[in-house]
């Protein structure tokens, strides 16, 4: 679906309303029971094979074909005639989703009711850690840091700052900027969701719990003694917070949840044998665990092999319905596991899961029979408090650049998507972001 | 006037001698800081013993600390954090010239029998040409690509064995694999003499698992030593559109180019990958030291038990694990780097030749490069427009001739790499990890400029303009990005290989034409007027090179500034802000004035107030005041 | 420089002469102001103004880390620290913990950490749990080498229950190997937190049947592991 003009209109009306709206109202709508999922598709993704299908020769486009994609292992591809003997596929549709898909989207397909998509936001960026922070932050680099900070620091200092870990980023792009923000919310960057365990164990026959509580306790201690003779507190303060969470995260329960043996036997749906997005299994995997033991408010993790500038790009299409997998497989998880404080409540109906790449993928085949770097992109939400089955924002037909709003009289960007997701939880979206606007239209 | 005078008689005061007393707080951790900068690590006991003692001047022990290694690894890191310069798996690098892979059959004496071979070796026999060089019906099966064969395997026949292949000992067996008669086999003094250098069991062993190798047997054409070979055309008839591969072979057989009909009979390096593809006499050189072993018929095999976390460097592993042959390569291109960066610091060299110094140096495994591989990707679709002499970007007659491949820890000066070298600028790591013209060009801009390219507020159009630097919404940066991409137009993207005047020039007639070739897509844009492609914004400047860019670079206005800003940043941990306005042109001006020395640089920044301040420790201050220092606090 | 002019504090006599110069530009200053009838001074104390700038404390980069924490194992290899410091579930590879110590790794384009985070301290407490125990292990258990040839715990135990003195003079050892600096000008309650902390551990060890370590020795762990992971280490 595309942008009309009259749902443009009820959206300014919504959002003049908003701005007229006094702080307060955002914060009574502070919602503590959720979880946040946010993935980053690493590379940067083709969005004609996913969200923005395009299966004929126009102007730049060169669609998916086999002559540039190995078709066999994809499960959605229905062969449609390109040109001679070169066929392309015929875009998903179905009767219960206004969304036409590409075949990447793969087993996520089952789920189109719930998936809103994101098209044409304008990237004005082709570098991959530059589109990288600009969906994360809403941001642009400057000096190679992160102005601002990313989404989910945003809503672990809203929302998560009581949890043990209120931010864990595996491989994800998490900044943490400011002083305002709260020292809890740092979030706790990993490669890998199996080193998690590693660290949280602990030896035998030395110091014992007691002991460690002991030495934990005098470190804060130290650190908010410290705290009082510096000019910066925050240091200290920040280090005296995370020791305090120390002692509720050692012991042997969560480093034995948290093996790759555990999480694999706990969660067995995954593929973790997957030829392109084995190690994301495994942080799919972990967000659900510790999910379900709300331990955490927001899970960051990477889904990858996306930058296919050559020959491999024959292989991206399977790569997305693997990441795409990937994501569907972690939605019936959440169907199927219950809130861990809502009763009868189940996690997929209080977790929201936000899907960006650091850009998309050009429209034409280069001379090594991939694509390059181009500065357009879509996104993926899916969340009860977004309209599923629906898409927002187009790009033009010949050149797969961001088509402007008419009415905002320019195309989306990365920080509508972000204004709009931390108002959906209540959260007044300047607090974070200089830029952006949030999008009523897209929510429930 | 008199807030002057109290100025002047405050610092006139600090300055008078004090009487004796102990180091204070912020003295220690002043020293702290200085440890953990300047040597890398806290100080131990015995240091601050000595720092505590009556006889300890700081001023000796700073200088002292920085013409240690454990500085020039601080300001490396600093660099090495804004430039990245390691690669990781996703940069494949298996050309079929270097890789020499294996097949197992079963040997005449119904063992199994492991035979070294490239996928693409030409060979005058139309049964193996491009293949194995073993048939189904020599062996019983068949051997598709990448892959494990398939079939029923019966012994080979010995006469048959001996006609097609040949034992060799190969360099990674022979340290000495360039004697006649090779002795210096691998031993266990070969972890001290070349740490790091270990080959997984399947190449140090026979099939048997027990069998130490003393020699490996390759199919004939690869043990072939001769430098150059003559280009052949088999004469065949191209195979039909459609046409099943002839009986035995799961392939076509390889088709005459171009290239191949026209210079049939002419002499081609066999170092190239032009005489890989197109010559049967062209095999891995002497002792194989042309080709990489891989224990395996598949892409990336595990060939050496190497480091893969080495903060430290490869001496001192934090985890060593199976890799294939390009994790070799790639982590000594990431080395010569390191310590390219590691010898200007030490050497307090001036700081310019990061872009511009045509020194280098090499180990054994970087000497192979040079010597032997690094010609292996010249020269691609380019043949059939005459480029077929690659022309390199280390010359190899400057790589010592001494260090053998395996010699992982001795490292010998080149005195100039030739005159394409420009600093890390042309090194494979940076050639490699940004494999664009116009990666290369940012990471330039970003790491030597401090200048970033964002597009914050304008709106990109669709446009068929293909002018980057006109193009609306895409100007923005390109009109700056695309004249110093075009600098790296006369070199290959993702890889080394210049591409040269004399045979690619900037605008080469037969592209210009009307009925231009195919391979002329790949180098000539037709967009442009058939130039060069990535020329189009800085044509002269393409013709400068990483050399002419890199010495514009460092005669900018920005350079000196960028190189202050980032080395301070680093030391103090934060970005300059504007307060810091004053320091900064005052460390530009001694930094320049000085000859672009780093130590000076650093000296000035951890003497400052700012740096001796770091540690945020309210209450007394120390007067460490007799350090010089320029800065205006 | 010796550290000898390092002291902050002038002497007495300096700080007189000081105080009379700044007086003297004071008075300077005043001349220049229309006069006004004398009035008392109000008393007041030197109060000693920190005016100097600061900046925040930073992370010990992880290289520095790394080296320290091989230097107190003595030196030793990266792998060979790890086959040291296995046994016992205390350690299982480097690899398992670059990351979380904030390792950039440029292969794959991940910075390092400029932030501490829980799993960091999580990780530095690990750490710090296998040196110290293996370094007990090796310069107090058993036949302990000469106090010269210790590591970390660079000093003399004796049988009996140390005094505080003693307890202390042994504590500064560890608190210099560790911080940097000498316990006396730490601030005033930590010599006395870190004996508790030793006291508690021997105390509660005692009675253990078949320890690995003596409680006095697992009360050194203690001590070490709190030093090794102390805020002021990871910082600077």
């Amino acid at each position: 679906m595309t942008l009309r003009r009259r749902d443009l209109v009820r959206w300014l009306g919504a959002g003049a309303a908003l701005a007229a709206l006094p702080r307060p109202l955002y914060a009574a709508a502070a919602a503590p029971s959720e979880y946040f999922i946010f993935i980053h598709a690493a590379g940067g993704w083709d969005v004609t094979l996913w969200a923005d299908p395009r299966v004929e020769k126009r102007g730049l486009v060169d669609p998916a074909s086999t002559e540039n994609t190995e078709i066999a292992p994809l499960t959605r591809w229905k062969s449609a005639t390109l040109d001679g003997d070169t066929q392309t596929f015929a875009p998903l549709t179905a009767s219960d989703s206004k969304l036409v898909l590409g075949p990447g989207i793969g087993d996520l397909w089952d789920v189109r009711s719930r998936l809103t998509v994101i098209n044409g936001l304008a990237m004005n960026t082709v570098s991959h850690p530059d589109g990288t922070a600009f969906c994360a932050t809403g941001r642009h680099l400057a000096g190679g840091r992160s102005p601002a900070s990313s989404i989910d620091v945003a809503l672990a200092n809203e929302l998560g700052t009581e949890q043990l870990l209120p931010a864990v980023a595996v491989q994800f792009p998490s900044a943490f900027v400011g002083d305002r923000l709260d020292r809890r919310a740092v979030p706790l960057r990993v490669s890998s969701a199996a080193t998690i365990a590693k660290s949280l164990s602990r030896g035998t026959g030395y110091l014992d719990v007691t002991d460690r509580d002991a030495i934990t306790a005098l470190l804060s201690g130290e650190a908010r003694e410290l705290a009082t003779r510096v000019t910066f507190p925050e240091t200290f303060a920040r280090v005296a917070a995370q020791e305090d969470a120390l002692p509720r995260l050692l012991g042997d329960e969560l480093a034995q949840a948290f093996t790759q043996k555990a999480l694999q036997a706990a969660h067995p749906r995954f593929d973790y044998k997957a030829r392109f997005q084995a190690q994301g299994a495994l942080s799919a995997a972990f967000a659900v665990e510790a999910i379900k033991r709300d331990l955490v408010r927001c899970v960051g993790f990477a889904l990858g092999g996306l930058d296919t500038h050559n020959q491999n790009y024959k292989q991206h299409a399977h790569t997305q319905q693997e990441l795409f997998g990937v994501i569907a497989t972690l939605v019936a998880e959440l169907d199927a596991t219950p809130h861990p404080t809502r009763h009868a409540a189940k996690l997929a109906d209080h977790t929201h899961i936000l899907v960006f790449s650091d850009f998309c993928r050009t429209p034409q085949i280069n001379l090594a029979g991939g694509r390059d770097h181009y500065p357009n992109n879509s996104m993926l939400v899916i969340s009860p408090k977004f309209r599923g089955g629906q898409s927002f924002g187009a790009t033009d037909v010949e050149q797969v650049l961001p088509a402007d709003v008419a009415s905002l009289g320019r195309p989306l960007a990365p920080p509508d998507v972000l204004a709009t997701f931390l108002h959906a939880f209540g959260i007044e979206p300047r607090t974070y972001l200089r830029d952006g606007d949030v999008i009523p239209e897209m929510l429930v | 006037m008199l807030a002057r005078l109290a100025v002047a008689l405050t610092i006139a005061l600090a300055a008078m001698p004090e009487g004796l007393a102990q180091p204070t707080l912020p003295d220690y951790r002043y020293f702290r800081a200085l440890s953990i900068d300047l040597v890398g690590r806290p100080p131990t006991r015995d240091e601050l013993a000595a720092f505590e003692g009556p006889g300890f001047q700081l001023d000796a022990w700073l200088d002292a600390q920085l013409a240690s290694p454990g500085y020039a690894e601080r300001v490396r890191r600093i660099y090495e954090d804004v430039l990245r310069l390691e690669l990781g798996p996703s940069f494949q690098f298996v050309p079929n010239p270097l890789e020499l892979r294996r097949q197992r059959v079963t040997g005449p004496d119904g063992e199994p029998l492991d035979v070294y071979f490239r996928r693409g070796q030409r060979r005058i026999d139309a049964d193996t040409d491009g293949d194995f060089c073993l048939t189904q019906a020599e062996t019983g099966l068949q051997f598709p690509a990448n892959a494990a064969p398939t079939g029923t395997a019966h012994p080979v026949d010995a006469k048959v064995l001996a006609a097609r292949t040949a034992l060799v000992k190969p360099w990674w067996l022979y340290a000495d694999a360039r004697a006649v008669a090779p002795a210096d086999r691998v031993a266990p003094d070969w972890a001290t003499r070349f740490p790091g250098f270990v080959l997984v069991p399947a190449l140090a062993f026979e099939p048997d698992g027990k069998t130490p190798s003393t020699a490996v047997r390759v199919c004939r054409e690869e043990a072939q030593t001769a430098e150059t070979g003559a280009v052949y055309a088999s004469g065949r008839p191209g195979p039909k559109k459609g046409a099943p591969p002839p009986a035995g072979r799961l392939t076509q057989p390889p088709g005459d180019s171009g290239f191949a009909k026209a210079a049939k009979g002419r002499a081609v390096s066999c170092a190239s990958g032009v005489g890989f593809a197109a010559s049967a006499e062209c095999g891995c050189g002497v002792g194989l030291e042309r080709c990489l072993p891989s224990p395996g018929a598949a892409n990336e095999t595990a060939a050496f038990v190497m480091p893969t976390h080495v903060p430290f460097g490869p001496g001192l592993p934090f985890e060593a694990s199976p890799q294939p042959p390009a994790a070799w390569l790639r982590m000594w291109w990431g080395e010569e780097a390191k310590r390219f960066m590691d010898r200007v610091f030490l050497e307090d060299r001036d700081v310019r030749e990061l872009l511009t110094g045509r020194e280098d140096q090499v180990n054994g495994p970087l000497a192979q490069f040079y010597r032997a591989l690094a010609s292996a990707t010249c020269c691609g679709a380019s043949v059939e427009l005459g480029y077929t002499q690659p022309e390199p970007l280390v010359e190899p007659g400057a790589v010592p001739e001494a260090l053998v491949p395996q010699d992982t820890a001795t490292w010998l000066p080149i005195a100039d790499r030739g005159p394409h070298a420009a600093g890390l600028l042309t090194m494979p790591v940076f050639l490699t990890k940004y494999g664009s013209r116009r990666a290369r060009a940012h990471v330039v801009a970003s790491a030597f400029l401090c200048h970033e390219f964002l597009a914050d507020t304008v709106k990109l159009a669709p446009s068929t303009e293909p002018d980057l630097t006109k193009r609306p919404g895409c100007s923005a940066c390109h009109t700056t990005l695309e004249p110093m991409a075009a600098a790296f137009t006369r070199v290959s993207e993702s890889d080394w290989t210049w591409l040269p005047a004399t045979q690619l020039p900037m605008v080469l007639p037969r592209c210009a034409a009307d009925k231009a070739p195919g391979s002329c897509k790949g180098y000539y844009d037709p967009a442009f007027g058939n130039q060069l492609r990535g020329a189009y914004a800085a044509p002269s400047r393409a013709e400068a090179g990483p050399a002419g860019l890199a010495a514009e670079v460092v005669a900018s206005p920005d350079f000196a500034p960028c190189v202050v800003s980032t080395v301070a940043s680093g030391l103090l941990g934060r970005a300059l802000i504007p307060d810091d306005t004053a320091w900064k042109a005052q460390l530009v001006g001694a930094f320049t004035a000085g000859g672009y020395r780093m130590r000076a640089l650093v000296r000035a920044i951890v003497t400052s107030p700012r740096y001796r301040s770091g540690n945020d420790t309210r209450g007394t201050v120390s007067k460490l005041s007799s350090l010089g220092s320029h800065d205006p606090e | 420089m010796t550290p000898n002019d390092l002291g902050p504090l002038a002497g007495d006599g300096v700080k007189v002469v000081k105080l009379a110069v700044l007086a003297l530009v004071a008075g300077c200053g005043a001349s220049a102001i229309e006069p006004s009838a004398p009035r008392a001074l109000p008393a007041h104390t030197t109060a000693m103004v920190d005016a100097s700038p600061k900046e925040r404390r930073r992370l010990v980069p992880p290289e520095v880390y790394l080296r320290a924490y091989l230097t107190w194992f003595g030196g030793l290899a990266p792998l060979d620290v790890q086959a040291r410091a296995r046994g016992r579930g205390m350690f299982d590879a480097w690899d398992d913990y670059l990351a979380a110590l904030g390792l950039p790794d440029y292969r794959a384009d991940l910075p390092r950490a400029a932030q501490s985070n829980t799993l960091m301290l999580a990780t530095l407490g690990r750490l710090g749990e296998a040196l110290c125990s293996r370094a007990v292990e090796h310069d107090l258990h058993g036949k302990p080498p000469a106090v010269t040839a210790r590591v970390v715990f660079a000093f003399e135990v004796t049988p009996a229950e140390p005094t505080d003195p003693e307890l202390a003079a042994r504590i500064d050892v560890l608190h210099r190997t560790f911080l940097g600096y000498p316990l006396a000008l730490a601030p005033p309650a930590r010599a006395s937190k870190l004996e508790a902390l030793y006291r508690a551990v021997v105390a509660h060890h005692a009675g253990v049947k078949k320890p690995v370590l003596s409680p006095a020795e697992t009360g050194w762990v203690a001590v070490c592991s709190a030093l090794v992971q102390h805020p002021e280490a990871e910082l600077y």
